[in-house]
């Protein structure tokens, strides 16, 4: 009687396991900031991902990237982070620091994506003293956009300068502040331009071995000859923040843009006669900024053998040739695989070719160290606003900025 | 203590039921213990140790408060706290009052006045912040172009450190002022209509009024309306972030930016506390010095 | 032209300042409310234009069709009307005890719940949440409206309008053997209909637009409120202006509505003015 019920049990048990392994979805969280435009891209992605893999369901949220931050960092303190973050380069270090972060070296080896077909800074990004922490979701290269119609009235073939000496004396020609300028030169909450342009002499802020460079010679000259444009023919409005130089370029009121490549369907749409060039050669080398955000897989995930099959799952469907393509053609980013670059679906894109060719030489701003936000607000930023405001020499505010960041290198 | 008139008479009320009271009082007083009260203790006790959210916490003493007293930066946020609160207060409460006295009375279009001047309460700081970068654009916003059809250069506020502060107090002021309006009104609704008439009957013009009824009776709504205003301004955050994240060159940095950026830009939350323990205190006294002088009951 | 007399020069005057008090006040949402009727490319243009130059509905078309809009909307009724509702009864019994009621540690109590008001709210953040989390509040109701049952603004605002109430009527009530409790239910909640007005449309407003805290409390798209649905326009590089700005004249209605409503409450005749004429 009583062994008779022990079957019982046990098989009604087994059904119950056998039934339940069947329908048992691994369910993945996944965060990120991708609002605006990108987000319908995204989202139809993960869509596709999720009809294609009945057996994981990715459960995405989007959020404005600075709220994202501050929701990010109380769920890993209570341990209910995303299983999946689409991190920036200058927020990794710090959360491997912070041990909330998974390495995952072996993705290169257990997924069909293999290193080489990504583009090295992107990886690069989301390395942190030796080991891994994630895959590209998006990257991007600065590229320099101009207004053609603003280079014809001013008595200029409609091309883009070469070199720093055409660059300038473009810039003076075009400039008629206020109705016009030459240039913008954001400061604040932008791309990398100021950087860019450091790199471009042999300068820089913080080289790849973590000297400090920005009172080098090298930086000093590279910072002086522009800022002494801005102060002299005011080739740029100072004090700029990233979103007022998209505004200025768009309206006409500014000629040259150093700018990502996520404008390039509102000024299309908004009617300019434009086109996106490389950086002009800088006295030294050719130059631009990369920027990357990682897919970066959570501690829990990674120790977790079936998430983390799952997350690799997702990260090799997203760095597919497939996915890379509808990516790059969806959002206008350059895909993250420089293997597809040349595919004829990618040349067929008016822009998205030419961002790829950026990729190939990009670097990423301040990356690799935990300190980027001390770095970027406490020594950067002042540094380059009381120049361009005038409260400072190039000479003297650049000294300064050399000591406090040896002062947080240290 | 602070907030108790000590020559206010025995009121006929003490006759009831003393304990009756933390019966009222103990739905808010638990939620506030639990979810404002605890919390502030944990900073307090984390502004001791370099918890930095990621790290585990080791105690360090008043390293802290010591690294406060030196740092050059939140001295800055300091005065920039004070220059707005300065800016704001005043000005925000004289003009409230005196809209509210003008529409309490009938006049065409009250209404229409009223929702008109209460409609940037209603919206959020950050949407209105937007739509004031929009209009404050120094190249391509539409105030400098009217302005520019009738030849007045207007200089670029919000990148100057010289005057972006003094564009987010504009834009404060006219974010807020509906909000004390709408409280002063409620207040002059409370004045008993008696009280004028017998001071038309003695004589009184209407500025005499205003003086001898209005603004005594008026006391502890004003002492509301003051004492919320400086609570608001000093931790002002919406508006700053949005417009020009505490620049050009820290000048628009307040207090409250300032402990953002160390809580969720360099993550050293301990010291972000810090600050606020030092906000905390400066508001408290503030608050207990200001119901001294403005919050006796009337009789 | 007849000479003025000089009471209506004064009020003309008064009138003329008021216009242009409300052309200023207005101004930004005729710009918000023009700027959701342009096609996105129109939006940022020089010369600025506040008028569109052709209307057009895609942005509202974007906004329906794009976020859940609807389910947003409720949410944000449900959420901004509950705590509202909570904080309005809450409130006032605390505001009554301060008011009206002697009881030893008032005023060490008063400072405590002043004190609620003196941290912000980036401080708190964290420790709020791991309370969420182990009480298991993460993405439910209760953990997005019970820590804003009660509002010490809302405590120190009643308090102050209930301290203005003359207090004849209570204490005929307390000889005729009234309890606190009636006092409170029966006199003292009928003639606060102005303050109590007023104070739920700042509640209902407040947390309407309130983004971070159902942002950090939430984790589902089918619990999260309007303001976070819209700044779902607003990305990092680009932010669709012209779909942001309908979202939000259709998000500034509703709050409009009930300022509208609670008006007519401290228009006039309350009863205070009656009972001592």
């Amino acid at each position: 009687m009583r062994s008779r019920r022990l079957v019982l049990l046990t098989a009604v048990t087994l059904v119950l396991l056998l039934a339940g392994g069947a329908y048992a979805k691994t369910t993945l969280t996944f965060w990120n900031g991708f609002t605006g435009p990108d987000r319908p891209v995204v989202e139809s992605l993960v869509q596709q991902f999720n009809d294609e893999n009945p057996d994981i369901e990715i459960e995405m949220d989007i959020m404005p990237w600075d709220s994202f931050m501050q929701k990010l960092m109380p769920s890993y303190i209570v341990g209910k982070g995303p299983d999946i973050a689409g991190l920036g380069a200058e927020l990794l270090p710090r959360l491997v620091e912070a041990g909330v972060l998974a390495p995952i070296d072996d993705v290169f080896t257990e997924t069909s994506v293999p290193r080489d077909v990504l583009a090295p800074f992107a990886v690069d990004a989301a390395t942190y003293k030796g080991k891994l922490y994630g895959t590209p979701m998006s990257s991007f290269a600065l590229l320099m956009y101009y207004n053609k119609d603003h280079f014809t009235a001013a008595g200029l073939a409609p091309e883009a300068p070469n070199n720093w000496d055409e660059w300038m004396q473009a810039a003076i020609k075009l400039s008629n502040p206020p109705q016009q300028y030459g240039m913008v030169l954001p400061t604040k909450e932008s791309p990398a331009v100021w950087p860019l342009l450091m790199w471009s002499n042999g300068g820089g802020i913080l080289g790849e071995d973590g000297e400090v460079l920005i009172d080098s010679k090298e930086t000093k000259e590279a910072v002086s000859f522009w800022a002494d444009a801005v102060h002299q023919h005011e080739i740029s409005p100072v004090g700029l923040i990233g979103p007022e130089t998209d505004k200025l370029f768009q309206t006409g009121k500014a000629s040259m843009h150093i700018v990502g490549p996520w404008m390039t369907a509102g000024f299309t749409e908004a009617g300019l006669n434009y086109d996106v060039a490389p950086i002009p050669e800088g006295p030294k080398t050719r130059a631009t900024a990369g920027g990357v955000t990682s897919m970066a897989v959570s501690k829990q995930a990674g120790a977790d053998p079936e998430k983390r099959k799952a997350v690799y799952r997702f990260l090799e469907f997203w760095n597919s040739e497939e996915s890379q393509i509808k990516w790059a053609l969806g959002a206008g980013f350059p895909p993250n695989r420089i293997d597809i670059a040349d595919s004829p679906e990618i040349m067929a894109h008016p822009w998205v070719p030419k961002f790829a060719a950026g990729l190939t030489y990009a670097q990423g701003y301040l990356v690799g160290t935990p300190k980027f936000s001390e770095i970027e607000s406490d020594v950067y930023e002042p540094a380059m606003e009381s120049i361009l405001l005038g409260k400072q020499t190039v000479e003297a505010a650049l000294d300064e900025a050399g000591q406090k960041l040896r002062e947080l290198v240290k | 203590m602070f907030i108790g008139n000590p020559k206010q008479k025995k009121q006929p009320i003490a006759r009831h039921n003393q304990h009756i009271a933390y019966l009222f009082l103990f739905p808010s007083l638990a939620v506030f213990m639990v979810f404002i009260i605890y919390p502030i203790g944990f900073s307090l006790w984390s502004s001791f140790t370099n918890w930095s959210l990621i790290q585990s916490a080791e105690y360090v003493g008043w390293a802290n408060y010591v690294r406060l007293w030196k740092d050059q930066r939140f001295w800055n946020a300091v005065y920039n706290t004070v220059v707005y609160t300065v800016g704001v207060v005043p000005i925000g409460t004289m003009l409230s009052l005196a809209l509210a006295v003008a529409l309490n009375q009938n006049l065409k279009g009250t209404k229409f006045f009223r929702t008109a001047i209460f409609l940037p309460v209603v919206a959020s700081t950050a949407i209105i912040a937007i739509v004031w970068t929009f209009l404050f654009d120094p190249q391509i916003g539409l105030f400098v172009y009217y302005l520019s059809k009738i030849r007045i250069t207007m200089g670029a506020w919000l990148r100057d450190p010289d005057y972006a502060m003094l564009a987010i107090i504009i834009v404060s002021i006219w974010k807020n002022v509906g909000f004390n309006m709408v409280i002063f009104l409620a207040g002059l609704q409370g004045i008993p209509y008696s009280l004028y008439e017998a001071a038309k009957v003695d004589g009184a013009n209407r500025l005499q009024m205003f003086r001898y009824v209005t603004l005594p009776q008026l006391r502890p709504t004003t002492a509301f309306v003051i004492v919320m205003s400086v609570l608001g301004s000093f931790q002002v955050f919406d508006q700053i972030y949005v417009m020009t994240r505490g620049g050009p060159l820290y000048s628009t940095e307040t207090l409250v930016q300032y402990i953002y950026h160390h809580g969720f830009v360099t993550f050293q939350m301990s010291y972000g506390a810090t600050i606020a323990m030092f906000l905390l205190v400066v508001i408290l006294a503030l608050t207990i010095f200001q119901l001294r002088l403005f919050d006796r009951p009337i009789d | 032209m007849v000479v003025l007399h000089g009471k209506r020069v004064e009020r003309v005057m008064l009138f003329a300042v008021l216009v242009i008090i409300s052309i200023a006040m207005l101004f930004p949402f005729l710009w918000m409310l023009f700027t959701s009727l342009k096609p996105e490319a129109d939006v940022v243009t020089w010369p600025p234009r506040l008028l569109p130059r052709r209307i057009s509905f895609t942005a509202y078309k974007t906004i329906w069709h794009d976020i859940p809009f609807l389910q947003f909307f409720l949410n944000t009724i449900v959420f901004a009307g509950g705590v509202t509702l909570s904080s309005l009864i809450l409130d006032s019994f605390s505001a009554y005890a301060f008011a009206r009621l002697d009881f030893p540690g008032k005023n060490a109590l008063f400072a405590v719940i002043l004190i609620t008001l003196m941290v912000p709210f980036h401080v708190v953040m964290i420790p709020v949440f791991s309370l969420l989390h182990q009480f298991g509040w993460i993405n439910t109701y209760a953990g997005l409206m019970i820590p804003r049952a009660s509002n010490a603004f809302g405590i120190f605002f009643l308090r102050q309008f209930f301290r203005g109430i003359p207090r004849e009527l209570e204490d005929a009530a307390f000889v005729d053997g009234a309890n606190t409790w009636w006092i409170y239910s029966k006199i003292i909640l009928p003639l606060s209909k102005p303050a109590l007005a007023t104070l739920a449309v700042f509640h209902f407003m407040y947390n309407w637009n309130d983004f971070l805290w159902p942002l950090i409390v939430t984790t589902s798209v089918s619990m999260r409120t309007l303001p976070t649905g819209l700044a779902l326009f607003m990305g990092k590089h680009v932010v669709e202006y012209a779909s942001l700005m309908a979202g939000v004249v259709l998000s500034l209605l509703p709050v409009t509505i009930a300022y509208l409503s609670a008006q007519q409450h401290f228009v006039r005749g309350i009863a205070l003015t009656g009972l001592k004429g």
